[in-house]
């Protein structure tokens, strides 16, 4: 297998797309050295996050296969709208694009009263870059070893278990809640200041169960202080075959947060993307 | 393998628009969501 900065090297689908926009954003013919110039690669948060990581992986293996200068920007604030509104009103030619989670594209337009822009008629997404599934983790203190396990033992006791997020709104606390309207189980919130917070509290038993990133978790449950349930993807990830997905449980279960790129939709305006000639291509991934 | 563990994340790669049909099913699953949690930006 091929690792994984090859196969990001391998963005030729992402290349053909922005090749495409700059040939229109250009006239048809200026874009054939696309890119010509720096291209810059726009994250909604602050350096270190996932989005932002990804970001600069990206930035490093495509400016060496483009032999041209990929710069990530980190413009942080508004839960990621502060950058989707930087790229809604930048220009279409290829050069500047968003990296972006699903948070920002499919969470804050209805968390948000009014965005500055409108995520279907300003973005077009481009290429989605990663999944990064959620994992459930429990105390160790809790007796429960598999997900139907907690599910029977929640029930038992309504009321009596709570859980922690990153936040009111943050995925980890929508997928909770989605899980519980769709199981019937009653359990409590604890928001905290994102995972720094909440996987500690997790870790010290300060709350019972904790949906976070398998990165946040796994050191824990190597030691045994904490309990990996269950994953939110549809399937299950290859780095964790060994833990069941919510949807065995659940048919259709998927709450896995997306990291993908973004171009404004400016080329809507003057061309429709039926006329692509990258319609229907997929980036070249060399293990899918 | 160990940058993707390392990372927690699985590589993809879609075209425009299964990127956009995928953007789409979120779309509903967590209007629901935010519906049910009651959830509003501070």
């Amino acid at each position: 297998m091929k690792p994984m900065l090859l196969r990001l090297l391998c963005l030729i689908g992402l290349g053909m797309v922005l090749h495409t926009q700059a040939v229109v954003a250009q006239g048809g013919s200026a874009a054939q050295s696309y890119p010509a110039k720096p291209v810059r690669l726009v994250v909604g948060y602050s350096p270190g996050g996932l989005p932002d990581t990804i970001a600069r992986i990206l930035a490093q293996k495509l400016g060496e296969r483009w032999k041209q200068q990929v710069i990530v920007e980190n413009k942080p604030g508004a839960n990621g709208n502060l950058a989707a509104d930087h790229i809604a009103k930048s220009a279409g030619d290829g050069y500047t694009l968003l990296v972006a989670d699903s948070g920002t594209t499919a969470i804050n337009p209805f968390l948000y009263a009014k965005l500055p822009f409108d995520p279907e008629k300003d973005l077009i997404p481009v290429v989605i870059v990663a999944r990064a599934p959620l994992f459930l983790a429990v105390h160790s203190s809790v007796p429960a070893n598999t997900f139907p396990e907690l599910v029977a033992l929640v029930k038992s006791k309504p009321g009596e278990f709570s859980y922690g997020s990153s936040g009111i709104g943050s995925i980890h606390h929508l997928c909770m809640e989605y899980l519980k309207s769709a199981l019937g189980m009653n359990i409590t919130h604890v928001p905290f200041k994102g995972t720094g917070q909440s996987v500690p509290a997790l870790v010290a038993g300060q709350v019972p169960m904790v949906f976070s990133a398998f990165p946040s978790h796994s050191a824990y449950a190597k030691d045994g202080r904490v309990k990996l349930l269950v994953a939110n993807s549809l399937k299950r990830s290859g780095f964790a075959k060994n833990i069941p997905t919510i949807a065995e449980t659940v048919p259709g279960f998927d709450f896995a947060p997306t990291i993908g790129i973004f171009a404004p939709w400016e080329r809507r305006r003057n061309w429709s993307t039926r006329s692509a000639p990258t319609r229907g291509r997929r980036s070249n991934w060399p293990t899918r | 393998m160990t940058r993707k563990v390392n990372l927690g994340i699985e590589a993809e790669g879609t075209t425009p628009e299964e990127y956009a049909a995928s953007l789409k099913a979120d779309a509903e699953r967590h209007s629901r969501a935010v519906k049910i949690s009651g959830a509003k930006a501070e």
